[in-house]
């Protein structure tokens, strides 16, 4: 990765008549400070910029105490360049969407109003996304957590029942309108659309697609819900879905059933303990989350990991994604009918988890890697037992693949379903498998090396076709993949200590930084702000599977409802990961 | 009115019937698939997956609330979630049970500090067996329906006891 030209950028936003204060911040890389009023010309001059930062990997914001600030995080893929654009917001002013720039923003700009207390104007679906109507902006510095004392006597706190089911009659309809709407006056900035229940759902026209239709038969439109308890919704999504017949006009993901404030209880965690908090987010994949949180505490604090320690981490990640995949595998086989999949390759998981559990001590919640190292050394006995996993688990994968990937019922369902085409995949913020399954080959491991991973001998799996097939293909071959790498692991483990002297309580030098890893749902970046105490100012957690899930809503928009069970199924979200 | 004497409530007849009912109901106790969060891996997944197998011990998965006899409350609720918890709960036919699977269902957990998190379901629904850990391992889990198994073979004493307690 390199940083970008400040001169070069400072120019070129110039040129488009944008007023803008370029610094090169240490240890995070160049942030371009522009008025809110003119970040819309600023991000479409710096797409249009023969530099191209047309990726929008994130977009979050932080409460500085006396504003807002509010981050567009761009991505140049041609030049490997990242840059930070940075907007001063004041408290309850309205934030212009950007979502027809980078139509990745759809969902993150929602969840940002909501959490922060802003209004919005221009987004074609301003609703609330993970809290309900009358949750205070919670990422607010001002809005203070339970206290001990509350916490202790669970019973100081009632909850009407009654109340409850009465709450949920309505559920059909949106619960509430955003603070942003129900607040917004017709202001200078152009009157903020009415919304509420009278709007239209789902997404834009733009992005809407008209059912076939063949027959010309006119025929109503009927809203479905399906979830948040659906056998194949993975977890506790719920799709609205609009369908004409069997035909699914447009669809909307209503997310936040499992909003647990993760971003928000890190500010209250001293930073050896955000792990615990890590590990629950995305909670197949805990080895990956740690590794995030723990790479941008030690790029802060600049401590320097020991080889060995970067090797167990790098061994433990690669376990961990095929066990976070067999996750994926199995469940694909049950949405298309392959129940037996789901036994087979629930076995292998087993010893997966056996030989987690005897390094880290836990089956699922490791909390393993932690600032300057990991948390113990390798056992003598989970040595053995990945050997013994080692030398069965390809000839399972061969008969797995024979069931599922051969299977020509299989093949007939699944190829040529749910397209995702690659400029698609990048304006809606697509990484990881799924990015790949389009052609485009984007892999941190071997883009932007992380942990050693340099000195590791792996391909990166990449399909053409993008859709449900090419995304199993890419999957099953990146758990091929993560055998090499154990193996190599295993075989070269370098002598010397597990984990580097690092203090008791660490408190990292005010700063901000963002690092990422190649988790099994694609780009997991931890945006980290300290302020020199022992615990994160602000810690934003992107969830690659939330932009994978945004890409899903249009993907399912055409096809058929029996389709969006293997389309949502095969875009491999985790909802604990997207709500945090 | 007579009739009620012997078909009632407390009656011999009900009590001895229910209690074969409850052989029965013990012996499959089946649960609502219905995974909130990471508790449903380990709680759902791995303990009807091939090396616990739930099955054996006559606990099999069902897709509706209304063929199924426990939910398994595998995870963090919060105010979004809650009316859905409810009325899937009262989507079951009774006798219904509720298992809470680990910290979050049981007491809010690791994420209780957090306004928006309810702490413990047992605010919402009444919960017969609670299982602490997080996650708790799928042996907990099973030990968990040993414990709601022994909880309805309990049933027919409390019944006897009610009737006692009537007729006196």
């Amino acid at each position: 990765m390199q940083q970008p030209d400040t001169t070069a950028v400072r120019s070129a936003l110039e040129h488009a008549g944008v007023t803008v204060s370029v610094e090169e911040v240490e240890r995070l890389g160049v942030v371009c400070r522009v008025e809110p009023a003119s970040v819309r010309d600023a991000l479409i001059a710096l797409r249009d910029w023969e530099h191209s930062f047309d990726f929008q990997v994130d977009l979050f914001g932080e409460d500085t105490r006396e504003a807002i600030d509010v981050v567009y995080h761009l991505r140049s893929f041609s030049r490997d360049e990242d840059l930070f654009v940075k907007a001063t917001h004041p408290y309850d002013s309205v934030l212009t969407s950007v979502w027809d720039i980078h139509p990745a923003a759809l969902m993150p700009e929602r969840e940002l109003c909501e959490l922060f207390g802003l209004r919005i104007l221009g987004h074609p679906n301003p609703k609330r996304l993970l809290t309900t109507d009358g949750c205070p902006p919670y990422l607010r510095k001002e809005v203070s957590i339970r206290t001990p004392e509350e916490v202790r006597d669970r019973a100081s706190q009632v909850v009407n029942v009654a109340e409850l089911t009465g709450a949920f009659g309505s559920i059909a309809a949106e619960p509430a309108p955003a603070p942003a709407a129900s607040a917004a006056s017709a202001g200078a900035e152009g009157g903020p659309a009415p919304l509420g229940e009278s709007q239209p759902l789902l997404l834009p026209d733009a992005i809407k697609r008209a059912p076939s239709g063949v027959d010309h038969v006119s025929t109503e439109h009927l809203i479905l819900s399906m979830g948040p308890q659906h056998p194949s919704t993975h977890g506790v999504l719920r799709l609205k879905m609009e369908i004409d017949g069997e035909e699914v006009v447009s669809t909307e993901a209503v997310i936040g059933h499992l909003h647990r404030g993760i971003e928000k209880l890190a500010e209250s965690r001293r930073f050896n303990a955000v792990g615990t908090l890590m590990d629950r987010g995305d909670y197949v994949s805990g080895i990956h989350n740690e590794l995030a949180f723990a790479l941008a505490t030690e790029q802060l604090l600049e401590v320097d990991v020991p080889r060995r320690a970067s090797w167990l981490r790098v061994l433990l990640g690669e376990l961990n994604r095929i066990a976070s995949h067999i996750t994926w595998y199995g469940p694909v086989g049950l949405d298309t009918g392959v129940m037996g999949l789901f036994l087979y390759v629930f076995r292998d998981r087993e010893s997966l988890l056996d030989i987690l559990e005897d390094i880290t001590g836990q089956r699922m919640m490791f909390n393993y890697v932690r600032p300057g190292g990991v948390v113990a050394d390798i056992t003598t006995t989970a040595e053995a037992k990945i050997r013994a996993f080692l030398d069965t688990f390809d000839t399972y994968m061969d008969e797995n693949e024979e069931i599922i990937m051969g299977n020509e019922i299989f093949q007939a369902r699944t190829q040529g379903l749910g397209v995702l085409t690659p400029e698609m995949a990048l304006a809606f913020g697509v990484t990881g498998g799924n990015l790949r399954s389009t052609g485009v080959s984007w892999d941190l491991r071997k883009d932007r090396p992380y942990s050693c991973y340099d000195e590791f001998d792996f391909q990166v799996p990449v399909a053409e076709t993008g859709d449900v097939y090419a995304r199993c293909q890419v999957r099953v071959g990146e758990m091929r993949q993560s055998t090499r790498i154990i193996r190599q692991c295993i075989d070269g483990l370098p002598e010397g200590e597990f984990t580097a002297k690092v203090p008791r309580v660490l408190r990292p030098p005010a700063g901000e930084t963002y690092a990422a890893v190649e988790s099994p749902r694609g780009e997991l970046g931890i945006h980290l702000f300290t302020d020199g105490s022992d615990s994160p100012y602000r810690m934003r957690y992107r969830p690659p599977a939330m932009y994978a899930l945004q890409a899903g809503e249009t993907l399912l928009a055409g096809g058929l409802i029996a389709d969006a069970v293997v389309v949502m199924g095969s875009m491999d979200v985790v909802l604990g990961e997207i709500d945090r | 009115m007579a009739l009620d004497r012997f078909t009632g409530e407390h009656s011999a007849i009900f009590i001895r019937s229910e209690q074969l009912f409850d052989v029965a109901r013990r012996k499959s106790l089946w649960y609502m698939a219905f995974g909130i969060a990471c508790c449903s891996i380990e709680g759902l997944m791995h303990a009807s997956g091939p090396r616990f197998d739930f099955d054996r011990m006559g606990v099999f998965f069902r897709a509706s609330p209304r063929q199924a006899d426990v939910m398994i409350v595998a995870g963090t609720v919060n105010w979004k979630m809650a009316p859905i918890v409810r009325r899937l709960y009262d989507e079951m036919p009774d006798p219904r049970y509720v298992v809470s699977m680990g910290a979050c269902a049981c007491t809010g957990g690791p994420f209780r500090e957090y306004p928006n998190v309810i702490m413990g379901v047992d605010k919402i629904v009444p919960v017969d067996v609670y299982i602490p850990g997080c996650p708790p391992r799928p042996e907990s889990v099973q030990y968990g329906f040993m414990q709601l198994m022994e909880k309805i073979k309990g049933q027919t004493e409390e019944r006897l006891a009610a009737a006692r307690h009537d007729g006196r």
